[in-house]
């Protein structure tokens, strides 16, 4: 039994089909406009404040990402929260009619912190629309190029982004009390990170000044010059193409990528054992914290990081393939595994838009997959992206960002998703570097000048804002021995003989093909799906981590995952008199243990108007 | 001879719905500076970046210029000099823009507070603002495409032309970047000064309403 809530089922042969006698399988109840009014008014009376609600609109809050929370200061909740994509920059429009070839490199502008995840992605799903089969190398050097990458990108979000959170800068100012404790509170793993007490560690988190700051900083520009040795250059890379990639490998380019590689196995120690110990400090300081950004764990991956010996690109083996990759797809519901089938995943995937700006489509194209089993018309290879500006209304439509569900769950993505299924589903294939136990994901990291360090991650009692930023301090080193494990697989290639990287193909100029790329980002989940007709891309779907992380509520009420997170988030803040020095550092330490990344799902904001403004946010914030 | 960079921030050379960008960068290609070594940098990357680019460079700049997009409620198609004269902010009025900045995001404002701050400027910097109108992209941002689906082939029709203005606007530009690289600040009349206080403030990524602050509005939103 794989769905809870789509009324699919499966056969001996693990073939889904709908369930019998189910009239209008795919329909839903939305949540109506005066359902929601009566909710926000039951808030009011319960709080005993007010009569009735109405609260101020909230224009434009940010570039991308506009969040809005509801706080009772009294009794240290958050009632009401509304998470808002504000900007429209319209790739699913901008790719229809265009040549497939083109896909790679206009989605990976999609993302300046991420381009290379989306023009895989788009490659992937060029290669299972016209069926190409990229050469071993090829797919071990898009792996070498898909992990270090995320040398790059978790590293930024522990020390750079959510950092700052955990510093002294901020610690003092917010909760003085737990500064306090800070400064005497010895670290348990003092021998792997050198600071004796947690006041020290926090210290050098400080931002623009704090040593651990201004490391992490120094440590992604090494990650991004091993990433160019590949990939041509960062944002953006210039090598990766359906097929495979471009880039010429020689030994000592792979020798030049692994001196890059050799900062982090030390680097990665630490990580884990600085973020140990912050966490586990804050929870004794105050229980409380256990419960910020608290959610059930929930979540979806597509996996990532193909073995070259299985993956061939075609919808009919992707369960196989899928299930081989060095991090492991699947679907987790309430902390329960619930399936590691790339098919499964797809079927139970729909987006909906009835709170987001976007017209209802119509056509119903794809009544099933490749493989036959039923998918939603709400499933994007039938979605059709149209664009419906209009005000902000948080009981209506407010927000860029569709609502993709699975099963019709709002779900989380993130690198600790690729941790957690990984851990869980105990399909890994065999590596000298990592195992996974099914409680655990253990990590054999090597001896550089610290000694060799096995580290294990283990699946938490609870799962909150803090254990999304454990995993992925753990996934530092999950994504350094995936690179190493790619690293010796493709020097053991090339011993081989193995010098192709790409397979040559043709755009059809006939017929009607689909394909899907089901990757992930440094944030998690990442998927295209796209139609080929007559040689052109018919249509082209992206869903994004942020979108799933960011989406406004479900049609039926159910918030997304960054709305419902900051819902269960106490008020732990003490250092404020009222409303005018509170800073809802508790809010803000939820929404960013999601590494909110806002260009990703960002669009470009019309005014009134049916033109499409221009506030790329990666390719030219200022229009020139 | 001074070394100079001139840095386009905000400019996207491969995308020629665009008015001015393409446009600007062929003019300024055309132009030289002889006595001068002038490096024409691309800068639309994220700040943090260009900062670790200007770290890793054996080449100390005598001047840095850039031409940059802005939104500060000028006239739209105007074009001002000005002279970036730094100033204090506090730490995390900084760390807000590096926010935005190891996210992808391209910004004037940014580049030049996180510069200031991990001290890459050389003592003149000039920046030239120029005031675009919100909608800047032509047909679907790319070149006009003929896509004959009966026979599944696509070719390039060919690329928006530049109106008149632009073509002003991008002459006015190319004429104060030439004034400024050769000239410096002092031989830039009617310089403006820009400071950290000039700048577009961020906003906050989260807004908090507490419910004491619920107000009634005449419309219910």
């Amino acid at each position: 039994m794989c769905f809870e809530n789509l009324p699919i089922e499966f056969d001996e042969d693990g073939n889904a089909r709908l369930k019998e006698g189910v009239p209008n399988p795919y329909s839903y109840t939305s949540q109506t406009v005066e359902e929601r009014d009566a909710y926000l008014a039951d808030i009011a009376r319960k709080n005993g404040q007010l009569n009735d609600v109405d609260f101020d609109p909230v224009t434009r809050v940010a570039g991308a990402l506009a969040f809005h929370s509801t706080v009772n200061l009294k009794d240290r909740k958050v009632v009401d929260t509304a998470s808002m994509a504000t900007l429209f920059r319209g790739y699913e429009v901008i790719l229809r009619g265009r040549d497939p070839r083109d896909a790679a490199f206009i989605s990976s502008r999609a993302c300046g912190v991420c381009g290379g995840v989306h023009a895989t992605t788009a490659a992937l799903c060029i290669e299972m629309a016209l069926g190409i089969k990229p050469p071993p190398l090829g797919i071990v050097i898009r792996n070498l190029l898909l992990s270090c990458e995320y040398l790059y990108d978790n590293p930024l979000h522990i020390f750079i982004l959510a950092g700052p959170d955990f510093s002294e800068t901020l610690i003092r100012e917010t909760n003085p009390e737990i500064w306090a404790k800070a400064q005497k509170a010895p670290a348990k793993f003092a021998k792997t990170h050198g600071y004796k007490t947690i006041g020290e560690i926090m210290t050098d988190l400080n931002p623009l000044t704090g040593k651990l700051y201004l490391e992490a900083l120094e440590m992604t520009r090494v990650a991004r010059e091993a990433y160019v040795l590949l990939g041509g250059k960062y944002p953006h890379p210039e090598t990766i193409i359906p097929g495979g990639v471009t880039t010429t490998v020689t030994t000592n380019t792979m020798t030049e990528f692994y001196v890059k590689l050799v900062p982090f196995f030390d680097y990665a120690k630490r990580c884990i054992a600085i973020w140990d110990d912050i966490y586990d400090f804050m929870y004794e300081a105050n229980p409380q914290y256990r419960h910020l950004g608290e959610l059930p764990p929930t979540m979806v991956d597509f996996g990532q990081w193909d073995h070259e010996d299985y993956y061939d690109a075609t919808y009919e083996n992707c369960n196989t393939w899928g299930e081989k990759r060095w991090s492991t797809p699947g679907s987790m519901v309430d902390g329960k595994l619930v399936t590691t089938r790339l098919t499964d995943l797809n079927v139970g995937i729909e987006e909906f838009i009835e709170h987001s700006y976007y017209e209802p489509w119509e056509d119903y194209p794809f009544k099933t997959d490749p493989a036959g089993n039923p998918i939603s018309p709400n499933h994007p290879w039938n979605k059709t992206t149209i664009p419906r500006p209009g005000e902000q209304n948080w009981k209506e439509r407010y927000s860029w960002s569709c609502t993709p569900t699975w099963d019709r769950h709002t779900f989380e993505a993130g690198a600790y998703a690729r941790v957690y299924l990984s851990a869980l589903a105990q399909k890994l294939p065999p590596s000298n570097y990592f195992e996974s136990t099914g409680k655990s994901l253990v990590l054999n990291l090597a001896k550089d000048k610290l000694p060799e360090m096995k580290a294990e991650w283990h699946v938490p009692d609870i799962w909150n804002a803090f254990e999304r930023n454990r995993a992925r301090a753990y996934a530092v080193a999950f994504n350094l021995m995936v690179t190493v494990e790619n690293w010796v697989r493709a020097q053991d290639l090339i011993k081989r003989g193995e010098r192709q990287v790409a397979t040559p193909f043709e755009i059809p100029k006939r017929g009607r093909h689909i394909g899907a790329g089901f990757w992930g980002a440094g944030r998690g989940f990442l998927a295209h799906w796209c139609v080929i007709e007559k040689g052109v891309l018919a249509n082209y779907q992206i869903s994004t981590p942020s979108t799933v992380n960011s989406c406004p509520r479900t049609p039926w009420g159910e918030p997304g995952a960054y709305e419902q997170s900051v819902l269960n988030t106490p008020i732990i803040e003490t250092n404020f008199k009222d409303e005018t020095d509170f800073k809802g550092i508790d809010i803000l330490r939820a929404l960013r243990s999601f590494d909110p990344c806002m260009p990703c799902t960002t669009h470009v904001m019309v005014e009134g108007t049916d033109r499409v403004v221009t506030r790329e946010v990666t390719t030219c914030a200022c229009g020139l | 001879m001074p070394t100079i960079a001139l840095g386009l921030v905000g400019y996207y050379q491969f995308i020629r719905g665009y008015p001015l960008g393409p446009e600007l960068k062929e003019r300024l290609d055309r132009m030289s500076w002889p006595g001068h070594q002038v490096d024409i940098k691309e800068m639309n990357w994220g700040p943090v970046a260009i900062v670790q680019d200007f770290q890793a460079s054996d080449i100390t700049y005598d001047r840095v210029v850039l031409v940059a997009a802005v939104q500060r409620g000028g006239a739209i198609g105007s074009v001002k000099c000005r002279n970036w004269v730094g100033g204090e902010l506090a730490v995390m009025e900084v760390q807000n823009r590096i926010f935005e900045a190891v996210t992808g995001i391209i910004s004037v404002d940014n580049l030049l507070v996180i510069g200031e701050h991990f001290g890459i400027w050389p003592k003149q910097l000039i920046v030239i603002e120029v005031e675009l109108p919100n909608e800047a992209i032509g047909n679907l941002v790319l070149e006009e495409l003929n896509i004959d689906q009966s026979k599944g082939e696509i070719s390039a029709v060919g690329q928006q032309p530049i109106t008149p203005e632009a073509e002003r606007v991008v002459e006015e530009i190319a004429s104060l970047t030439d004034t400024a690289i050769r000239k410096g600040v002092d031989g830039i009349s009617d310089l403006v000064p820009l400071s950290v206080k000039d700048l577009n403030p961020l906003a906050d990524i989260c807004h908090n309403q507490l419910i004491n602050d619920v107000r009634r509005t005449s419309a219910v939103n």
